[in-house]
């Protein structure tokens, strides 16, 4: 864990410099001794685990958060239900491809995107396929969408928060909606996204059968 | 086998439906697919670029940029697509730019940092595409533009390493920073637009590409392939083991 001791300050501001420094960050992480130990520290650390979400589409397990510093560092593990769903995000981040394919999109708005975005004005401008190995630096102000294969698992080094909340619009059916970052959301709403010991103990067996971390 | 092979991955190419390029999801699927095929079929890509030699139409639209240099493969224009060999060269700039059609590419070999940018200001000004057509290339850049680098911010930034494959939109404004011999199997769409932009981020010149329907004579001559050239690079694709 030594690595988590001697990360850099990040300026997110600097975005091309800060996409270098945490890609090299995530390449240094994306090894089995050190994703075992990040996994041992969370079961262990109330702080971590507390921070540890179930959501419809992925979870996330985080391991390692000093926002102050520029890190919210989690895995994103995604579930078996996907749909095309373009949105941003309240930060910008950094990913790792550790397990799995990503079909990555990217949308242009007419516009500003909010609420009153219909799905004409949104177009596809690109459609990328990421495999295991890949990795991509992304701006909160990107309008994007990333479908998996079930159960792909990626690293990611999130930025602070530079907005309350994020737009998501389903391309299909043309539904908007927001979703805000956690100080603005309700306890019921809190309780409900937060990660049961069965979902973690669910993704720690699938992190082993993937040879991401250790089986002992 | 081998003959039947070639014949058939060509033959596909040539039974090929028309490409709907407004279906951005339909046609990524098929030209994505269809690339990654090309590329795992070395004896029909063999075929395709020895073709050139003799193919005065195809040899006549290869071309030699300052950043780019490539060997058209395939014109199926009727059916909305063209297909080439794209090589980088030695000099890499970070240019901003957008492209006059949508296409789809596959790394062969090498890598490149992609950048995708939001431009934050309109583009285009259709008053101008006849007065932006002497703007065509770093020394003759256009002064007159209202266009702003600086005002443009990164959304996303990639290694495409060897094997990445992606569609893009004509109205995307990305840059290439391309590492020296890097190849690309490349099949872009029709032209969308009657110009596309070029922005040197290192000086904030701005110029412009046009097809060639609306490129001067003397520009299109300077820019063709030599058969020299072309037989320099078809070795170099015959060394890298991708033909």
């Amino acid at each position: 864990m030594e690595l988590l001791k001697n990360l850099p300050q990040l300026n997110w501001d600097n975005f091309e410099e800060t996409s270098q420094v945490t890609i090299n960050i995530c390449k240094e992480m994306a090894n089995k001794d050190f994703l075992t130990k990040a996994i041992e520290k969370v079961e262990t650390t109330p702080e971590l685990f507390d921070l540890c979400e179930e959501h419809e589409l992925d979870d996330k397990i985080v391991i390692y958060n000093d926002l102050e510093k520029g890190y919210r560092i989690r895995l994103r593990l995604g579930n078996e239900d996907q749909y095309e769903r373009a949105h941003n995000h309240r930060f910008p981040f950094t990913t790792l491809i550790l397990h799995g394919t990503y079909y990555q999109s990217w949308y242009g708005v007419k516009g500003e995107f909010n609420e009153n975005t219909k799905v004409e004005d949104v177009t596809k401008l690109c459609a990328r396929v990421e495999k295991k190995g890949s990795y991509f630096t992304i701006s909160d102000k990107a309008i994007h969408s990333t479908q998996t294969d079930p159960h792909t698992i990626s690293l990611v080094i999130c930025g602070p928060p530079k907005k309350d909340k994020t737009n998501i619009i389903n391309t299909k059916t043309g539904k908007v909606w927001s979703k805000w970052g956690k100080k603005f959301e309700s306890k019921e709403q809190i309780k409900k996204a937060k990660m049961s010991k069965e979902r973690f103990h669910f993704w720690k067996e699938k992190l082993k059968e993937n040879e991401l971390i250790h089986s002992y | 086998m081998e003959i039947l092979n070639k014949t058939s991955i060509i033959t596909k190419l040539d039974a090929l439906p028309k490409l709907n390029w407004d279906n951005f999801d339909e046609t990524s699927t098929i030209t994505q697919k269809l690339l990654r095929e090309l590329i795992n079929d070395k004896e029909a890509l063999r075929t395709l670029v020895y073709k050139v030699e003799n193919d005065t139409k195809l040899l006549n639209d290869c071309e030699c940029h300052e950043l780019l240099e490539r060997i058209e493969l395939y014109n199926g224009s009727d059916r909305g697509f063209r297909l080439r060999f794209n090589f980088s060269t030695e000099v890499h700039s970070v240019r901003p730019h957008d492209h006059r059609y949508s296409f789809s590419t596959y790394i062969a070999k090498g890598t490149y940092k992609h950048i995708w940018y939001s431009t934050n200001q309109k583009i285009y000004d259709e008053q101008r595409d006849t007065v932006a057509k002497q703007w065509v290339d770093k020394n003759n850049y256009d002064k007159e533009s209202d266009v702003d680098i600086y005002k443009m911010d990164p959304l996303f930034i990639a290694d495409e390493n060897k094997g990445a494959c992606y569609t893009i939109h004509h109205s995307t404004v990305h840059a290439t920073i391309t590492e020296p011999e890097t190849v690309s199997l490349f099949l872009r769409g029709p032209g969308e637009k009657v110009r596309s932009l070029i922005a040197d981020r290192e000086t904030n010149k701005i110029w412009w590409r046009y097809g060639r329907e609306d490129e001067k004579d003397k520009r299109i001559e300077s820019k063709k392939m030599t058969l020299e050239r072309y037989y320099e690079l078809r070795g170099k694709l015959e060394n890298w083991g991708l033909i």
